[in-house]
């Protein structure tokens, strides 16, 4: 049943196709996850995230400076070639420069019905940034009411809280389970768990992974001896890089990248306005590096998944060209090490260099596996 | 044959003479008995004015373009700055401010003038996090950062009340912060000043490239 998630993950287009045609609703993608999912779900829309293929490409090299992020230039290229030709709509919560070029010339390029810049802010530590995102949702909100021609009101909004809610808890669950000293459910599974439920409705994706969690105790995988570590990063649905890593000897426990823990870790609060406790949610979810400032919070989460996961190492995923996270990462590093977790920097682009980083992370391990010696 | 007519500006020595006083002054400013701050060179300079006649700012893109033109320096603060762990395709002039940070040398001579407070905006997914970094390097700066991406503005997007309240709203609350930090009582009339002399080299810069 687990191998579901990495079969929606591979074929997401087909499912957002059946889904509308199933449906008949609507389909809208997104770029990143500060994005409110509870108002699509509310009004009875598909939000599904944009990623990348992983495969080289230069059909972006016209429309994307050459110094952004591979990532941005990845998800940019799959609208481009067509492959997400079924959207309804696109949505972007304000983020990072580079994957808002990636929306912007989607928009220019592959234009859709509906297109929307939320405008989501940074200063996430500053007490005027709840009130302003609560009322630039409900700018949101009446958007896509006027789009769709439909009526949100606050019943609908607390369904689509409950939508998004269940999941989170569901998918922490999930991810509590792997603090056992012998966790049942493997990094690369975990991997395609989170990024399946970007891909599908969360109604089906809950039901499905409350049966395997059912079934997680059943499971007999030996992972008590394997290296317990964590991965940091941007957007890592770098699943070759993941079975590499597990292939020896080691298994990921825990994250902290948007397509892991920081996608779902914290939930809506039931209470007062439904628009206001979503903007209160997003605000105060653990915050992108873009986002973290100016104290560093994210430093310290870190530590804490760490120590409460019980990890050995720490690998952190630099992604080529990000800014924010390329100068979180030499603080991030220093704290880490500071509490006593092993570090390995690799640089990410779209491709995995498998060979070289299969060097790279056996050393790793080997020096992980030294300090048990002695 | 050229097609338009053109020649040096007759005041190049004039500007050339107040940038290097403009960085002699934030380098001689505790002498004075003055403040120092650091910040992008589009934040909100007007405010911090508000403290006193006597406070310098280095702005940091300009400083990074200035060792930029040291070729020789540049490099060594760059390979200063990669040697701590930061990326190579970090922006550049993050690394070439960071690395005179690092280095501490100031690219006009002796030390790099440590700021007392930071006053920034962000205006790009990096500005924030450079002076994050660079309070760490230097053992922690005080540091303010006003967000001002409330996205695109009138003919390509609205302007709404709530967007200035969030803009101004960090201004206030930073005016709050700078009383804090720094112990001086803020001014208004100096503020009103401050804003008056923006106003006035920006419409005539507008006018000289017209």
């Amino acid at each position: 049943m687990i191998e579901m998630f990495q079969e929606f993950y591979e074929n997401r287009h087909e499912y957002a196709k059946n889904w509308k045609e199933k449906t008949g609703g609507m389909v809208v993608g997104y770029f990143c996850t500060y994005v409110p999912e509870e108002i699509l779900y509310a009004v009875g829309i598909l939000p599904i995230r944009i990623l990348g293929s992983h495969e080289p490409q230069n059909i972006t090299e016209p429309h994307i400076f050459g110094m952004y992020c591979p990532f941005c230039r990845d998800c940019l290229a799959q609208g481009l070639q067509g492959r997400y030709d079924y959207l309804d709509g696109i949505m972007i919560s304000q983020s990072c420069l580079h994957i808002r070029q990636a929306f912007s010339s989607w928009k220019i390029h592959k234009p859709v019905p509906f297109s929307y810049y939320l405008t989501m802010p940074h200063n996430v530590q500053s007490p005027r940034a709840i009130p302003f995102l609560t009322s630039e949702l409900g700018r949101f909100k009446k958007a896509i009411e006027d789009f769709t021609g439909k009526n949100i009101n606050e019943d609908d909004l607390w369904k689509g809280i409950e939508i998004m809610n269940r999941n989170r808890q569901l998918m922490k669950q999930v991810y509590e389970s792997r603090k056992h000293p012998n966790p049942q459910v493997t990094g690369l599974e975990s991997t395609y768990m989170v990024v399946s439920s970007q891909m599908i409705d969360k109604r089906e994706h809950s039901r499905i992974v409350g049966d395997v969690f059912a079934e997680i105790p059943k499971r007999n995988l030996n992972n008590s001896k394997k290296i317990r570590l964590m991965i940091l990063g941007s957007e890592d649905d770098d699943t070759k890089f993941i079975k590499l890593v597990e292939s020896l000897d080691a298994l990921f426990v825990i994250d902290n990248h948007c397509t892991g823990s920081r996608y779902f870790f914290d939930e809506v609060e039931l209470d007062g306005n439904p628009i206001k406790a979503i903007a209160k949610r997003y605000v105060q979810r653990a915050a992108c590096p873009s986002k973290d400032w100016p104290e560093r919070r994210r430093t310290q989460l870190t530590v804490d998944l760490a120590k409460s996961w019980n990890v050995q190492g720490v690998i952190l995923a630099q992604q080529k060209f990000c800014d924010p996270h390329e100068l979180d990462f030499p603080m991030q590093k220093k704290v880490l090490e500071d509490n006593g977790f092993k570090t390995l920097t690799l640089e990410f682009d779209v491709t995995v260099p498998v060979g070289q980083f299969k060097i790279r992370v056996e050393a790793f391990l080997e020096m992980l596996r030294s300090e048990d010696l002695f | 044959m050229a097609k338009y007519k053109t020649e040096s500006l007759k005041l190049w020595d004039k500007a050339k003479e107040i940038r290097t006083q403009y960085y002699k002054n934030y380098a001689e400013a505790h002498g004075k008995g003055g403040l120092r701050w650091g910040g992008g060179a589009w934040t909100f300079d007007a405010v911090p004015a508000g403290l006193g006649d006597d406070l310098y700012s280095l702005s940091s893109e300009p400083y990074g373009a200035s060792i930029a033109f040291d070729k020789k320096f540049a490099l060594e603060c760059q390979e200063a700055i990669e040697k701590l762990g930061y990326a190579r395709d970090l922006c550049a002039y993050v690394r070439n401010y960071c690395g005179s940070v690092l280095l501490n040398k100031y690219a006009f001579g002796g030390p790099f003038p440590k700021p007392d407070f930071i006053w920034q905006d962000h205006i790009c997914c990096s500005h924030a996090k450079w002076y994050q970094t660079v309070s760490e390097l230097e053992g922690g700066i005080p540091m303010y950062c006003v967000d001002v991406a409330v996205g695109p503005c009138p003919p390509f997007g609205e302007l709404t009340p709530e967007k200035i309240d969030y803009v101004a709203g960090q201004l206030l609350d930073g005016i709050d912060w700078l009383e804090k930090v720094t112990g001086r009582k803020y001014d208004d009339e100096k503020f009103i000043e401050a804003c008056w002399n923006d106003f006035r080299t920006t419409s005539t810069w507008a006018r000289f490239v017209s």
